[in-house]
This record gives structure tokens, sequence and C-alpha cells, in this order.
């Protein structure tokens, strides 16, 4: 990979990662402010599915932009779908723990994904 | 002002004496006036035998006609390198979709799809309880999509999903785009063919899978996935007839291959159907060499059988027949010639506009798959023609190798829909545009736009539910004990969407009956004998579920009244809710409804 190719895949890392950790703070501040609960729960499924998707979407080559949408809301829903179905089936299911468990992976994910770019 | 456009095959043709774009605008602002006065105009009441295509107006016709004319004269006329090509393109789908789907999801007054009502109770409980039990309903054996709803909906609060069921198909069919565009785009360069199979599927979605179910997120990830695998593992090696070639070694990264498996774990465990056109469509793309993953199909189909062993094993327990696709009735094995009857044959029957909605399926879907063959065989030697070929045709293995009898068809035809559409539209780079055939082209486009509001599923009006009907059984659940049982006259009701484990709810659509079926001679007394071996506690009745009992199980015409009589006569019920639009009947003894139970419905 040629220098500058290596700088922007850095530089788009980073941008996943900033926009990540926004999401899921932005996502926590609304959820537990006394706000409707249909625009708190809107925020929620929201910040769960961008931070999961675009944190796993980080570790794939870039995609274009319609690719990169759907990419991110097929894998954030899926990654929603997988810890969901685990935790039922581990008997430790409740909505905000699968969420929970959703947006830290993402980030977790994301963070990894830039810390070893940073390093290569 | 004279515009001279280039054309899908390159030739030249003039468009409109106001010039492409100034005419496109106009006749979308003219489609948007019309809609608005549509919506403002037509009623849900006048749904008749047409589905919801007897309610529109001439307003709302003129409505889908200039989108569906503005959409040819963007792709025909608006130059595809210029800025305002795409913005165009999406505002004519927009509108197409407005008109085609938004319509009825603004104009009925609860949302349709009793089936849907069901996911929200399954949701519910998921929420409520945590847990996924097969003993509630064998559904549960597929989790992934109810748990995922429970999970993005309950954060907060109790889930709220009723209105979630009213917008979801309109919100399905624009998201949708974006992964059949980057498929689109796997195979076709040209701004103008891409734009044209993007509106062909809008148009040729007929199926109506999109609604608020494990299928529609299943499909999303799925056709995401095909996306995903044709462009970040793609290859243009040879297909399988060249073996040693094909199979030389080739690799893709660990971490792509890892993202591809969660997305079909996703699937496995949120519908029981799409794994299987999953592993059909990677499986069309390895053996054509369109792909390097050669050996992720096995990976999806030891998945699969992996969670149908484990998970799912309370579906498949006893039910060998059905999971190989061996479908039995009255101890006979239903052959693959019996499953084509039941998804199409069977369909064909009926009388006056149920009969139109029944040809204008067929006809279309048969339209579809008649050009894609065309541009197979005009093409049979583009390597891109023979992949896209192969892939719409993958799915329909499907029909012959499950037993899911009536909607295989159906769902078999939602998978190659895409293709098809790629296919359809590079038939249309092949035609030397005249100024004529641009005037053909609206008229077919609008014509078929038009068939599609026709034939589009849950359209009909055993499918509507009107907000009487869904007060009522929201106020039959909250007003009733703990562990009712409930019978209904069929599953096209609004039923299960709360209490889900604990108000039981039985149908009379899925009686069982000897030969020849609820309309022989024995079919009333049998129906009765079972409702008596139910022994319910509350009956509830509509027109629009004893008429999906005659369309869908073969009751007579008038069975319904007959019940009713049987029901108040000799069962001794008493209304609790009678109107012409739903009745509730009450044959428990020890239940007796508050004064105020029901004051949301009037008798």
């Amino acid at each position: 990979m040629s220098e500058t190719n290596t700088s922007v895949t850095t530089k788009r890392l980073r941008q996943i990662l900033v926009i990540c950790v926004t999401t899921a703070i932005v996502g926590c501040i609304v959820h537990v402010l006394p706000l409707p609960v249909a625009l708190r729960t809107s925020v929620g499924a929201v910040a769960t599915v961008v931070v999961g998707g675009l944190g796993v979407v980080a570790w794939l080559p870039p995609l274009r932009w319609d690719l990169l949408v759907s990419s991110v809301l097929a894998i954030g829903l899926s990654l929603a779908i997988v810890v969901t179905t685990v935790l039922l089936i581990a008997r430790l299911y409740t909505p905000v723990a699968a969420a929970g468990l959703s947006v830290v992976i993402g980030l977790v994910l994301a963070g990894l994904r830039d810390a070893r770019e940073q390093r290569s | 002002m004279v515009h001279d456009v280039e054309s899908l095959s390159g030739a030249v043709a003039p468009v409109s004496a106001l010039g492409p774009r100034r005419t496109v605008l106009a006749l979308l602002a003219a489609s948007l006036v019309a809609w608005c006065v549509a919506l403002a105009t037509i009623s849900e009441r006048n749904v008749n035998g047409l589905g919801f295509a007897g309610a529109f107006n001439a307003a709302a016709w003129i409505a889908l006609g200039c989108a569906a004319i503005a959409t040819v004269v963007t792709i025909r006329g608006i130059a595809a390198a210029s800025r305002w090509f795409w913005p165009l393109v999406v505002t004519c789908l927009g509108l197409l979709i407005a008109v085609l789907h938004g319509t009825p999801m603004i104009i009925e007054s609860a949302p349709r799809f009793f089936e849907a009502y069901n996911h929200v109770g399954f949701i519910d409980y998921i929420y409520r309880t945590h847990e996924h039990s097969t003993k509630v309903n064998i559904r549960f054996a597929w989790p992934g999509a109810f748990g995922l709803g429970a999970t993005l909906s309950g954060t907060a609060g109790a889930p709220m999903l009723l209105g979630a069921i009213r917008v979801f198909p309109t919100v399905f069919a624009c998201v949708i785009l974006l992964p059949i565009h980057s498929i689109v785009r796997a195979f076709v360069n040209g701004r103008r063919a891409r734009a044209a199979a993007l509106v062909l599927f809008v148009i040729g979605n007929w199926i109506a899978q999109d609604y608020f179910s494990p299928q529609a997120v299943a499909y999303f990830i799925s056709m995401t996935l095909v996306a995903l695998v044709l462009h970040i593992a793609p290859a243009a090696g040879p297909s399988i007839r060249r073996f040693s070639e094909w199979a030389a070694p080739r690799r893709t990264d660990c971490s792509v291959v890892v993202i591809f498996t969660l997305m079909v774990v996703a699937t496995v465990v949120a519908h029981q159907l799409t794994p299987m056109m999953e592993i059909a469509l990677i499986l069309a793309l390895v053996v054509s060499g369109a792909t390097t993953m050669r050996v992720f199909p096995v990976a999806t189909f030891v998945i699969f059988v992996t969670w149908l062993s484990v998970g799912a094993y309370t579906f498949w327990v006893g039910n060998f027949n059905v999971l190989f696709g061996v479908r039995q009735f009255g101890g006979q094995s239903i052959s693959l010639t019996t499953i084509i009857a039941e998804n199409l044959t069977n369909r064909l029957k009926g009388d006056g506009l149920t009969l139109v909605v029944a040809l204008s399926r067929v006809g279309l879907s048969f339209l579809y798959m008649a050009a894609g063959f065309l541009v197979f065989w005009l093409g049979r030697r583009d390597r891109r023609i023979g992949v896209l070929s192969l892939l719409a045709v993958a799915p329909f293995v499907f029909l012959g190798s499950t037993g899911y009898g009536g909607e295989a068809l159906l769902r078999a035809f939602f998978f190659s829909l895409p293709f098809l559409s790629i296919l359809g539209a590079l038939l249309l780079e092949r035609i030397q545009w005249k100024n004529w055939s641009v005037a053909a082209a609206c008229i077919i486009l609008a014509m078929l736009a038009a068939t599609t509001e026709i034939s589009r599923y849950g359209n009909e009006q055993f499918e509507q539910v009107e907000a009487v009907q869904l007060t009522a059984m929201e106020d039959l659940y909250h007003a009733t004990p703990p562990k009712i049982e409930i019978l209904v006259f069929s599953s096209a009701l609004p039923v299960n969407f709360v209490r889900v484990g604990d108000a039981r709810t039985k149908y009379m659509n899925f009686f069982t009956y000897v030969a020849p079926g609820p309309s022989g001679p024995n079919g009333y007394q049998e129906t009765i004998d079972q409702i008596q071996a139910v022994h319910p506690q509350v009956v509830v009745w509509s027109p629009e579920a004893a008429t999906f009992a005659v369309r869908s199980s073969g009751f007579p015409k008038g069975w319904d009244t007959k019940i009713l009589d049987y029901l108040i006569t000799e069962a001794h019920g008493t209304y609790v809710v009678d109107r012409p639009d739903i009745k509730i009947i009450n044959l428990d003894k020890k239940w007796h409804p508050s004064p105020g139970a029901f004051s949301n419905v009037r008798n």
C-alpha cells in the first residue's frame, strides 16, 4: 500500500472512531434525559446500529457510499441480532444489556482497528 | 428549447420542447400535487377485489402516471454525466415508492398485514419475559429478529410498535435500494442502465415480503452480503467447468470472512428460509467464478445446519418430511408438481376482480422472467450475463428443496428480482431509442406501475385492518382474565400483538378436515366438533377473517353465518361487540366484562 493510501486509510479509521464515540456518547446522554420515551428509544436504536455497524465496518476495505451505508445498517443489525440471541440463550438478556453490549463491541472494534493502523 | 440526449444504447433522441430537466421537474411537481389531492380524497372503504387499486381515484392514477413518465424522461433525457441525473432519479424513485407503498401507509386507519401484529406480540413477549420459549410459539426457534426488535425498541420503556408496522414497508422499499444499487454497480457501469435497473426493481416488487417481519430484515442483510461479496471478494476467474483453474488458490482477508460469517449467523437465527437463498446466491457466485470465497457456501451451510440441529430442534423433530421437502397431505407425498400447483395454478382460481389480480401477478412475474431469459439468450457468451442469469435462477432451486409450499414461488421470485431487474436494464441497453420508443416506454412504465399497484400482495380486502377492529381487540385483551382462550374465524385478524404466552389464540382456518375439506358434506359438522374441542371462552369474527378462510383454506361462501348462528343459538354465546366489521362473542359464563370495557367500540 502506498504512503498516500495509508494516510487515507488512517484518516478514514480515525473518522470512524470519532463518529462511533460521538454517537455512543450522544446516545447515552439522550437516553438518560427526561425526554419522551419514543425519542429516547429511537436515538438509542440508531446509536446501537450505527456504532455496532461502523465498528465492524472499520475492518472492511474502504467502500463506496451506497455500500457503506447499507453495510453499516446490515452489519449493525446483524451484530445486534447475534448479541441478542447469545444473551437470550445464556438467559442474561435485557434490552439495555444487548444494546449496550453491541455498542461496546462496536467501540472496541473501531478502537482496535484504529490502533492497529497507527502501529503499522 | 430542444435537447438532444444520448440513449441507453448511445443513439440520439429529442425529448421535449421544454427541455428534459424542466419537463421532469414539471412532471414531478404535477405528480406530487396529484398525490396530495389523492391523499385528501381517497378512502380505504373503496378497497375492492382489485385491492387498494380499487380505492385509487383519478388523482392517484395521475400521480402514478406522472411519476412513471418523469422517470422515463429522466433516464432517457437527462445527460448521464449531469449533476442533476442522480438527484432526479432518486426523486422519481421516491415518488414512485410514495404513491405505490406510501399511499396505504397514510390512508389506512390501522396498518394492514395481520401477520405483522403477531410479530409485534413476539417482540413484546421477549421484552416482558427476557426469554424465547418455543413452547409458546415455534417461531421462537428463530428468535434473532424478534430479539432485535425487543433490543432496539425496548431500551427506554415498553415497545410501542404498532406505528412501526405502518411505516415499515415504505421505509424498507427505500432502504433496500442501497444494497440493490451496489449489486447493480457490480455488473453495470452506465448510469442510465443502473437507474433503469433500480426502477425495474421498484416496479417489479409486488411480492410484499417487506412488511414488519424477520424475512424483511434478513432480506436486507442478505442483499448487502451479496453486494459485499461482489465488491470485496470479486474474482474474474473461470467457472467451475474449468475446474483445475477454478480451484487454484485465491485468498480472502480473514476479517472479511469473519464479518460475512457474522451476517450469515444473523440471518440463520433470524429467519428459517433466508439462509437457503443466501447459500443458493453465494453458490451461484462461486461456481461462476465471480468470487474468491469458494468455501463460504459450505461455511454458510454448516452454520445453517448447526442452528437447525440445535437451536431449532423443536421445529424439525418429528417433521423430517417437511425439512427435506417431502410434504404430505392425506398420507400422500406432495410432489414438486403439486408444490408448483399450490404456488401458481391454484392462485389463478377465482373469479372477477380476484382473477384479474392473480393474472396481473403471474403476468408481471413472467414478463420479468421472459425478459431475463431473452437477455440470457442474446448475451449467452457474455460472462456478466451468465453470472446474472445464474443468480436469477438460483433462488428457484429452493422450490424443490423445501416443503414450504404456498409462498415458496413468491419468495424465490423476490430473491431473483434484483438480478432479473439488471437483466431487464441490459435489455433496454440494446434498444435503439427513437422518439416513438420514448413515448412507448413512458406508456409501458406507467402501465407496469399501475399493474404493480393492482398486483401488490397485501392489497387484498382481507389484509385490511380497520381502526375499530384494532381498538376492539385492544379492549378485548385489556378486559379478559389471564389464560384466556380465544378462537378467531381465521388468521386474518389483528391478534397476538400483546399477551403472547398468556392469551392463547386458535384459528378456524387451521382446523384439520378429512377430504374433501371444509366445503365437503361434513364440513360444517367437523367445524362445530373442533370448536367444541377447543372450548374457547371468546370467539372473534370479522368479514375479512371469514373471506380469508374462503380464499386460503377452501371454506364455502357464507360458512361464517352458519357458525355465528350456532355460537349464539346453540352454544348460548352473547355478543360483547356486535358490529358489521367485528363481532366478539363471549362463551365464558364466568367472565362478565365491565360496562366500560368496550366503550371505545360502539355497537
